[in-house]
């Protein structure tokens, strides 16, 4: 059942993200026409209000929405603190603008926003609950000390004992212990934010690009930080491979340690985005057909990819987690047992090394 | 998903987990080298204004020996 | 392309509320709930093994009761076999001593027998003498008042030896 699922989602995702955005690229050009992309592209992305529901058209309507901080940071006129509110329908202020929910100034010079838009707020929102799920989960460990796991501690203990035994034990080694905490911060974090991403009106914080590079960044650095003597040798001297093939030899093994990390970030925001994108798309056929009778079916595919969403999310966390402890059990190896069968394949040179 | 309080899987389904996130680890990392080497190309190409786009060409096929190299690497490594 | 441009303030909240949250859970929530983790986990192990080890004192207290009782089986075997070995030399000591005795006996009875005999024999030979040197003598006195009753005499005399 489980492995039918993944193959679904495999096939169902990838296409469809592919697809999607440019098949309605006709539409988007029709101000009147309800535009899907449009509508798609807005849910996904970031935005300096946290909008949850409209009453009525676009115009008179009433809108349910949180205004949120904005922080820019113009190198000319130093920080400047302000409600998003004042931004709203296009309005300047303080010489700045929302385009397209980017932050501009007026006079076009640079402005750094470091506003706390949806995303962040709902990073911050994840972060309160891990810390509150996490500290209980620490706090039943307290009480029930030397007794069986209850409640909210026996949900979480055999996720935590399975990314131990199964991610950290078998991918790093006896040195597992150190990477422990970041795993499981990375798990949990990744884990919850995408189920936090399937409610209505969330943020799509694990499909947006500069968090995913966030963590596969850090996944890089503690990566390089933790590597040893070997990693290196590998990279700079692959053992078995002659002198002058080492020329092409260093840019392919340093092209891998950076796309590690770089596949991680796509792969996070790729599957992510793609589900929302799917999820909409279903939603967004019964505006397209303008009919009503095709939305039991559209809401009956969308709610089915939902509940696959929802496999995604914990399966997403758990990928994201493995591949990092595997990157981090390369860099802590002590010696690799296949560099011989590596080496030997252009027999310029038999594979002698030390 | 709550409703059930997860069970340790065994040994054999976890072990099926993990060799479909290493493959299609290996998958996702082959398409970002040339992804990479292909982006980069089109901008060297841009950069230079040639006109014919050599360095695309050129670092794609980079790009295939890396992501080719690679995955033998990844997939000779005995873990 | 807007959705794969990443936004500087998004990166910059991303790693600074998620170093603070990896510090914050480290120290709070990882620390406790690994170390309670390994803690029973330990603790079980530890258990197992006292178990392990109590079975195998079980095994071995076992199998020295029996040893005991083995040895002691054997030991009363061998008393059993000493004392009747022993039994059966003092049976056979006893008889060869009431052997030896009673040949010793009837040795000297049949010396006291023959001792005796020889006294009885000295004595009648010392009694026959006498008397033949009696009878001669008185024979010799009759002979010499009359001859008629000297055979006389002799004849009663030796049908008195013969009676004897």
């Amino acid at each position: 059942m489980k492995r039918l699922l993944i193959a679904l989602f495999c096939i169902l995702s990838l296409p469809v993200f592919a697809n999607e955005p440019v098949a309605t690229q006709a539409e988007a050009t029709d101000k009147e026409a309800f535009s899907p992309s449009e509508m798609i592209l807005h849910h996904i992305g970031d935005s300096h209000e946290w909008h949850f529901a409209t009453l009525g058209d676009e115009e008179h309507g009433t809108h349910f929405t949180i205004p949120l901080p904005v922080i820019a940071y113009q190198p000319t006129k130093g920080l400047s603190v302000f409600s998003s509110s004042n931004l709203a329908h296009g309005e300047a202020y303080n010489g700045l603008k929302l385009e397209h929910e980017h932050l501009v100034a007026e006079d076009g010079s640079k402005v750094y926003d470091f506003s706390i838009t949806k995303n962040v707020a709902s990073l911050l929102l994840s972060a309160v609950i891990l810390l509150l799920v996490f500290t209980a989960v620490a706090r039943g460990y307290r009480k029930n000390h030397g007794k069986a796991p209850k409640g909210v501690q026996s949900f979480f203990e055999p996720i935590i004992t399975f990314i131990r035994d199964e991610v950290a034990k078998k991918s790093i080694g006896p040195k597992y212990e150190r990477y422990m905490p970041y795993l499981l911060t990375i798990f949990f974090f990744i884990w919850f934010n995408n189920l936090l991403g399937l409610m209505p009106g969330a943020a799509n914080l694990t499909g947006n690009i500069a968090v995913t590079m966030t963590l596969a960044l850090m996944t890089l650095v503690i990566t390089l930080a933790s590597s040893n003597k070997n990693y290196w040798a590998h990279i700079f001297a692959t053992p078995g491979v002659p002198k002058p093939l080492l020329l092409i030899m260093i840019p392919v093994e340093l092209i891998g340690v950076v796309v590690k990390p770089f596949s991680l970030m796509i792969r996070l925001f790729a599957n992510i985005t793609a589900g929302h994108i799917v999820v909409l798309s279903f939603i967004s056929l019964i505006f397209i057909f303008q009919s009503i009778y095709i939305s039991p079916v559209t809401l009956a595919f969308g709610l089915f990819i939902n509940v696959l969403e929802l496999l995604v999310a914990i399966l997403q966390a758990y990928i994201f987690t493995l591949l990092t402890a595997m990157y981090i059990g390369g860099a802590v190896e002590d010696h690799h047992d296949a560099d011989f069968q590596m080496g030997g394949g252009d027999g310029a040179e038999p594979a002698h090394a030390h | 998903m709550a409703a059930a309080p997860a069970s340790p899987p065994d040994p054999n389904e976890t072990d099926r987990l993990r060799a479909f996130a290493k493959y299609s680890g290996l998958a996702f990392q082959m398409l970002a080298i040339l992804g990479l080497c292909t982006w980069g190309g089109l901008k060297l190409d841009e950069y230079f204004h040639n006109d014919q786009p050599w360095y695309t060409i050129s670092l794609m096929v980079f790009g295939l020996v890396a992501a080719t190299y690679q995955v033998i690497r990844s997939l000779s490594r005995n873990e | 392309m807007e959705l794969i441009t990443p936004n500087i303030g998004l990166i910059f909240w991303q790693l600074v509320i998620f170093l603070i949250v990896l510090f914050l859970l480290a120290k709070f929530a990882w620390k406790p709930i690994l170390g309670s983790l390994k803690e029973r986990e330990d603790s079980i192990e530890n258990a197992l093994r006292m178990a392990d080890q109590a079975k195998l004192e079980m095994q071995q207290l076992k199998a020295g009761n029996e040893k005991l009782i083995a040895e002691a089986r054997m030991e009363r075997d061998k008393m059993m076999q000493e004392a009747s070995q022993m039994a059966n030399q003092l049976i056979e000591q006893a008889k060869n001593k009431a052997t030896e005795e009673g040949s010793r006996m009837i040795m000297q009875a049949r010396e006291a027998i023959q001792n005796e005999k020889h006294a009885a024999l000295t004595e009648v030979k010392n009694t026959a003498a006498k008397l033949s040197i009696d009878i001669a003598e008185r024979i010799l006195r009759r002979e010499l008042a009359d001859s008629g009753s000297q055979q006389q005499l002799v004849d009663s005399y030796l049908k008195d030896v013969k009676l004897n």
